[in-house]
């Protein structure tokens, strides 16, 4: 072979070495960048409101005035259980080792700015801006949110089926799966699910005999629609809300139409011998939020949880949502790690939207236990963090940040989920206050 | 020689002005009773350029349930569904969930697939009037009554759900 020849033969084949993607074993096209550090997301919104002393602080009852501490998250923390004026209904952890040595706890996080709702909550944590708005309008964001950055500046591009949000209950939260931004919005937007209004009695009794199309019936759907629609020259594009391509469409339909009208399918996350009256809309939202990823393998799902939002009259039911919740993000977390295509390469991470007071409202429970709202105090803007995943990716049994040097924001999150995927540095300058997470990274 | 009569002029050139003047276009508006609901009358469009507002989604499941089922829907009915379709992102998916429910119910007023091939200008004419509230053009009617000529696969259902999820039936 001659000189010239080979030496061009060999840069070709160098070349393409290096520029051909791989296909990984999920059959997702990866850009040969290592950027992304797993192909999956999971971001549960651990809310309703939960102070520090009782998650992270393990203080229990001690600020009611008992001698009692303990850990009521076995599932999300290390610690032992409280042992003494148990208050709540006890469940056996379903995970053998926390989620906080799997992975990286900031402990001491703060939401730094605006008023400490629900809403605002939620919206900071979605949208990695803070926000002074506070009423419950049920309007989109201005920010974008996380799924819009996902799927606007993620390569390769995917549809609204690999990106989802899951709200615990309606209200406000149904207009987070996209903002009103003009350089993003619906067409960049999540997929959005409200579980505890759709998987009910009410929705089977109005869908129990509705049917996704047959490929055969599609086509000769959209022909005639197409017929109309270019007989008429308006569109409905308005309409409200995510348009899903007619393949995700289907496939869409088939998952809620199949658990609707065959309940018994979802897998429920309670302990073995616990009722199913104990259920709650938390669990049911975590329930078919594994649904979802068992499903579609979204890359970016966000869940909340909420029911311990009856802190605001009634602490023992606090403790207790919160103690159910946790257990519900460690069944989930089992799940995951149960999935050929998610286990190992799914990070988890579990965020307050915020906490609540330092001082009690008047309300005293049946117990004796004082409630807390959340008014904007410095207490309710002190939350934490999980982050946990596989070992060779996420620091293990690590953790960060102290009340007096506190590590981390609410609005970092929003870029700590996008270096996560990779696409952090595809988002335009300006946009995102905060910051990634990297301390929590191998 | 005839002697010149101005009035007869006059009135001469007034007649042919009055002939071959522009003529105003007069809209008729037609008004079916009881073609299809058996409820109300229904105000025909005599074009589909009147369609200028865009339903509510609240208003578009209300306007679904009478057009399948002659009937309106029940307020509590109404608010069910409505909070299921709150519940869902996709809107146009939840349309097609919920309007294949109501096709499946057996109180819907559904012609057979046999009744619609027996008479298919009825059929179209039909069901122009029930889902988009005119007739069809001539096109229109031709266009689709060979669609479904030729396709002995097409049925009912497929063509109620063509129209219900057509952007047309999303304006007033």
């Amino acid at each position: 072979m001659k000189r010239r020849e080979f030496i061009k033969k060999a840069t070709l084949t160098s070349a393409g070495a290096l520029v051909a993607p791989y296909i990984l074993p999920s059959g997702r096209l990866f850009a040969p960048t290592g950027a992304r550090k797993v192909n999956h997301v999971v971001f549960v919104l651990f809310g309703g409101g939960i102070r520090n002393q009782e998650s992270v602080g393990q203080r229990y009852l001690l600020d009611q005035g008992r001698p009692a501490s303990g850990n009521v998250m076995n599932n999300m923390l290390t610690g032992a259980a409280p042992t003494s004026n148990i208050v709540y209904n006890p469940w056996t952890p379903i995970l053998t080792n926390s989620l906080q040595s799997q992975g990286v706890l900031f402990k001491e996080m703060r939401y730094t700015t605006g008023p400490t709702g629900h809403y605002n909550g939620h919206t900071v944590a979605m949208t990695g801006n803070y926000t002074a708005t506070g009423l419950n309008l049920n309007i989109n964001p201005e920010h974008p949110t996380i799924f819009e950055y996902y799927r606007k500046h993620n390569s390769p591009t995917e549809t609204a089926l690999k990106a989802w949000w899951l709200s615990e209950g309606l209200g406000p939260y149904p207009s987070l799966n996209f903002s009103r931004h003009k350089d993003y919005g619906a067409n960049y937007g999540a997929n959005y699910l409200c579980p505890s209004r759709f998987i009910t009695n009410t929705g089977l009794n109005n869908l129990n005999n509705a049917s996704s199309y047959q490929p055969d019936d599609v086509t000769r759907i959209e022909t005639m629609k197409n017929f109309f629609d270019v007989n008429f020259d308006k569109s409905a594009n308005d309409l409200p809300g995510i348009i899903n391509t007619r393949a995700d469409k289907e496939k869409i339909k088939k998952m809620l139409l199949g658990t609707l009208q065959n309940l018994s399918s979802l897998s429920l996350p309670l302990p073995t011998g616990i009722a199913g009256s104990q259920m709650t809309s938390d669990l049911l939202n975590i329930a078919t939020s594994w649904k979802v990823l068992e499903t579609f393998k979204p890359e970016l799902t966000v869940i909340n949880t909420f029911n311990l939002d009856v802190c605001h009259n009634n602490f023992s039911g606090y403790v207790q949502n919160l103690h159910k919740a946790d257990y519900g993000v460690g069944w989930l977390w089992n799940k995951i790690q149960s999935d050929p295509v998610l286990a190992n390469d799914t990070i988890m991470i579990c965020m307050p939207e915020h906490g609540r007071n330092s001082t009690p409202n008047s309300i005293v429970d049946s117990n004796g236990l004082r409630a807390y709202d959340h008014t904007s105090d410095q207490n309710s803007r002190e939350i934490f963090s999980l982050i946990v995943g596989p070992p060779s990716v996420v620091k293990q049994n690590v953790s960060f940040g102290t009340s007096a040097s506190p590590v981390g924001e609410s609005v970092d999150i929003v870029p700590t989920i996008a270096h996560i995927l990779g696409f952090d540095s595809s988002i335009p300058a300006g946009m995102l206050p905060g910051r990634a997470l990297t301390e929590a990274f191998i | 020689m005839q002697a010149f009569n101005p009035i007869k002029i006059i009135t001469l050139v007034a007649f042919i002005t009055i002939l071959t003047s522009c003529k105003k276009e007069v809209e008729e508006t037609v008004v079916y009773s009881n073609v299809i609901y058996d409820v109300d009358d229904v105000t025909i469009y005599s074009s589909n350029a009147e369609k200028t507002k865009q339903k509510s989604p609240e208003l578009l499941l209300s306007i679904m349930y009478s057009d399948i089922f002659n009937q309106t829907i029940p307020s509590n009915k109404l608010l069910e569904i409505a909070e299921l379709s709150l519940s869902n992102g996709d809107k146009t998916m939840f349309t097609e969930m919920i309007f294949s429910q109501f096709l499946a119910d057996p109180s819907a007023s559904v012609p057979t697939n046999t009744q619609m091939r027996a008479d298919l200008d009825l059929f179209v004419n039909d069901n122009y009037i029930r889902f988009f509230q005119r007739k069809p053009s001539e096109y229109e009617l031709i266009y689709l009554k060979n669609l479904i000529t030729n396709d002995n696969m097409i049925t009912v259902d497929n063509v109620f759900t063509s129209f219900a999820l057509s952007n047309e039936y999303y304006f007033y």
